[in-house]
Order: structure tokens, then C-alpha cells, then sequence
């Protein structure tokens, strides 16, 4: 027989953990002495291997581990995870607010005034701006509704006064983030936003409600299915 | 919401919070019987007591801090031990990057006294083949290598600590074994 093959087939033996051997392979090994030695060698080989591992593993715990763990379990978890999933919005929210803060401060108004229309101060040409009247034409609008709520231009790095601070929903906190940018973008319209002027003309006429008149319903008539109306 | 229990006249306890306490309670108990397995399996692959008890605790609290990812709960030990052998491979390459770092910059008299011939004799150099020949294997037939190699580990027992069929604990054995075998003969 091949020794070669036997000693191939002897190695797959010890690999697998086997401690039986075929009839053929038996048989060989009786009648040839390397292929014996190699034999008892794979298995010393495997036998070495286990111990090295055993000795490696097999050790003690150390008796610091639990009361390290315990120790820990006791801190509170690090909030990581709603930290890194704010982390976007924060980075947008931090570079709009470098970016429009320089604007806001050079504006002429007051920490605390309203947004209104247009100052009396801007150029004509300024006004005549077909944005500069949508701009107004909205702000009227806005302002009409009493339930709307005013938004305040206020610098953070100013000095805050006793002026109340008005609480805006997140739509309006969008909104307010976009005129942030609109300003960098285009200077006189954020002028023009930005300069307090007394109110227009429209504020001054007095709101007329409406009456509505009451929903009248009709009586219904059951009739039963099959019937015609005569 | 929080579920309020009345349990006596004017007293209220809060019932999610007893629950989650007796739930707390149970995966510490988990986590403490699991931290041998845990710290052998890191010691298997970092061979080296401290940074094995590091990995050990750390894979041990992000355990606890993960659970509520952990959707099968009869699979706990089998994932308890992959983030711990995970976490020392991790540790394991660190460590080896580091070490080659210092090895190139280090200066003459900071690397440690060269060994006579008897002191090399002397060493475990075949604990040394092995480790490295132990650090080449795939990690799947590592990490079955390592928990055979723990006391009281049969191979049903690495499966049933695995998650996988016995077959398939064999396989990864004598391909592990063999592969083992033929860098030390």
C-alpha cells in the first residue's frame, strides 16, 4: 500500500478524534514500522495540542472580575444612543447658528422687538422689490390671527433682558432656521425683515366676524325597501 | 405610561418598576454565571490575564446594556460568548498593531534583554508555535477550538453553547485540528 496515502488517511484519523481504525489501516501498520511511528506521533501531536490549549484556558477567574462588573452595573449607561442619533440635527442647528449669528447681531433691532414689515428706512427700491411686497403681503396676513405667535429676533450672545421668550413649535423652529439662511443669502431682504417699522396700515382696520348661520337638517322620512314614492 | 399598582389603602407602588428591578436581577444573575465562560474564551485568544479580564467585564456590561436587542432569549450564552470573542479579537489586533509600533521605535536598551540559549530552551516554545498557529486559524474553528479546549466542554456542550448542530461543531474541529496539525508537526 502507499504509504503516503496511509499516513493521510492516518492524520485525518487523529484529526477527527477517532481512537478505532479501519481493518485496512490496522492491517498496515502491523507490517510497517514508519507508518506506526507516524501514527503514534499524529497522536502525541493532538494530545499536545489539547494540553497547550487546556493549560491556556483552564485558568482562574480572577476574583476582581465580578466585583468590577457589579461595580459598573450599579453607574448609569451612558446615553450614547439618542446622542448619536441627535448628532446631525445638532451639527445643522450648530452651523446655521454660527452662520447666521453674524447677521443677526449687524441687524438694527432691538433684542426683544417683533418681526413686523418693512422699515421706513429701507430704499425705495427695496420696497418696490416684488419679494420685498410678498414679504409684507404674508406678515399682514400672519399677524392678523391672534392665535399666531410672534417670532422674536434675539441674539444669544446678548446680554437677555427681562424680555418673555416665546416658546415656537418645531415647524416654526424650521422656519426660523431657513430665514437664518435666507438672510446670509440674500442681504436685503433680510434687511428688510429685520428693521422694525410701525404697523401697516392694514392692522389698523378692525376685524369683522361672521355670522354663520345655523345648519338646518331636515327630518328624514324612513320608508320601508320596496316602497315607491307616489 | 408607568402601571400603578394599589397594593394598600393610600399606598401606590409602581409596578413596571418592581418588574424591571426582578428583570434586572435575573440578567446579572445570567451575566455572573456566564463570567467564567466569558473570561476564558478572551484569555484563550489574548493569552494574557489582565487584558482578558478587561475584555471580560466589557463584554460582559455591554451584555447587560444590549438585551433588549437580543431577541431569542434561550440563545443568551451563545451571543454573551461571540461578543466576548469578538471583543478579544478586536483587543488582539490593537494589542499587535501596538506592539509593532513600539517595536520599530524602540530604542536598544528599552527592548528587553537578549536570551541565552539555555533561556530559549527553556521557554514553552511550543505553547508560543501554537498560540501563533492558533491565531492564524478562521474564527469560527478558533472560537470551537477554545471551547472544547474548556473543562466539562463536550462537543454537544460547544454546540449547545454555539447555537449550532453538533455536526457542525465536528467539522469545524478536524478542520481546525488538521490545519493545527500540519504547522506543528
Amino acid at each position: 500500500m502507499n504509504c503516503e496515502r496511509i499516513r493521510k488517511e492516518l492524520s485525518d484519523v487523529v484529526a477527527a478524534g477517532e481512537s478505532e481504525l479501519a481493518a485496512t489501516l490496522t492491517q498496515h501498520l502491523k507490517s510497517c514500522e514508519a507508518c506506526r511511528a507516524y501514527y503514534e506521533a499524529e497522536a502525541q501531536l493532538l494530545l499536545s495540542i489539547d494540553a497547550g490549549l487546556g493549560s491556556l484556558v483552564n485558568q482562574p477567574v480572577p476574583p476582581s472580575l465580578l466585583p468590577r462588573v457589579r461595580e459598573q452595573l450599579q453607574e448609569p449607561a451612558p446615553r450614547r444612543a439618542w446622542l448619536f442619533a441627535l448628532l446631525p440635527a445638532t451639527v445643522v442647528l450648530v452651523v446655521v447658528a454660527l452662520v447666521a449669528l453674524p447677521r443677526l447681531r449687524q441687524t438694527s433691532i432691538p433684542a426683544g422687538q417683533p418681526i413686523t414689515s418693512i422699515p421706513s428706512n429701507v430704499p425705495e427700491t427695496v420696497k418696490a422689490h416684488p419679494e420685498t411686497t410678498k414679504v409684507e403681503k404674508a406678515q399682514a396676513r400672519y399677524t392678523k390671527h391672534p392665535s399666531l405667535r410672534t417670532t422674536r429676533a434675539h441674539s444669544p450672545l446678548e446680554h437677555k433682558a427681562a424680555a418673555p421668550e416665546v416658546i415656537v413649535g418645531p415647524e416654526e423652529s424650521r422656519g426660523l432656521m431657513l430665514l437664518a439662511s435666507t438672510v446670509v443669502h440674500e442681504p436685503a431682504l433680510g434687511k428688510a425683515l429685520l428693521n422694525p417699522v410701525a404697523p401697516a396700515a392694514p392692522f389698523s382696520k378692525p376685524i369683522v366676524s361672521q355670522e354663520i348661520a345655523p345648519l338646518e337638517v331636515a327630518s328624514l322620512e324612513i320608508k320601508p325597501i320596496g316602497v315607491e314614492d307616489h | 405610561m408607568q402601571e400603578l399598582v394599589l397594593t394598600q389603602p393610600g399606598r401606590l407602588l409602581e409596578a413596571g418598576t418592581a418588574r424591571e428591578a426582578g428583570e434586572r436581577a435575573e440578567l446579572e444573575r445570567l451575566l455572573f454565571d456566564n463570567a467564567a465562560l466569558v473570561y476564558r474564551v478572551a484569555l484563550g485568544v489574548l493569552r494574557n490575564p489582565a487584558e482578558a479580564e478587561d475584555v471580560s467585564q466589557e463584554a460582559l456590561l455591554r451584555a447587560y446594556r444590549r438585551f433588549h436587542a437580543l431577541r431569542d432569549g434561550q440563545r443568551f450564552r451563545s451571543w454573551l460568548v461571540r461578543i466576548a470573542f469578538r471583543l478579544a479579537l478586536d483587543r488582539s489586533r490593537s494589542l499587535r498593531r501596538r506592539r509593532d509600533r513600539e517595536t520599530s521605535w524602540a530604542q536598544p536598551e528599552l527592548r528587553p534583554p537578549p536570551q541565552s540559549a539555555e533561556q530559549l530552551a527553556a521557554l514553552n516554545q511550543f505553547q508560543e508555535r501554537l498560540a501563533r498557529a492558533l491565531d492564524e486559524l478562521p474564527g469560527s474553528q478558533r472560537l470551537v477550538m477554545l471551547l472544547t479546549a474548556i473543562e466539562g466542554h463536550s462537543v454537544g456542550e460547544t454546540a449547545a453553547i454555539l447555537g449550532i448542530p453538533a455536526g457542525t461543531v465536528k467539522s469545524r474541529l478536524f478542520k481546525a485540528r488538521k490545519c493545527l496539525m500540519e504547522k506543528l508537526r
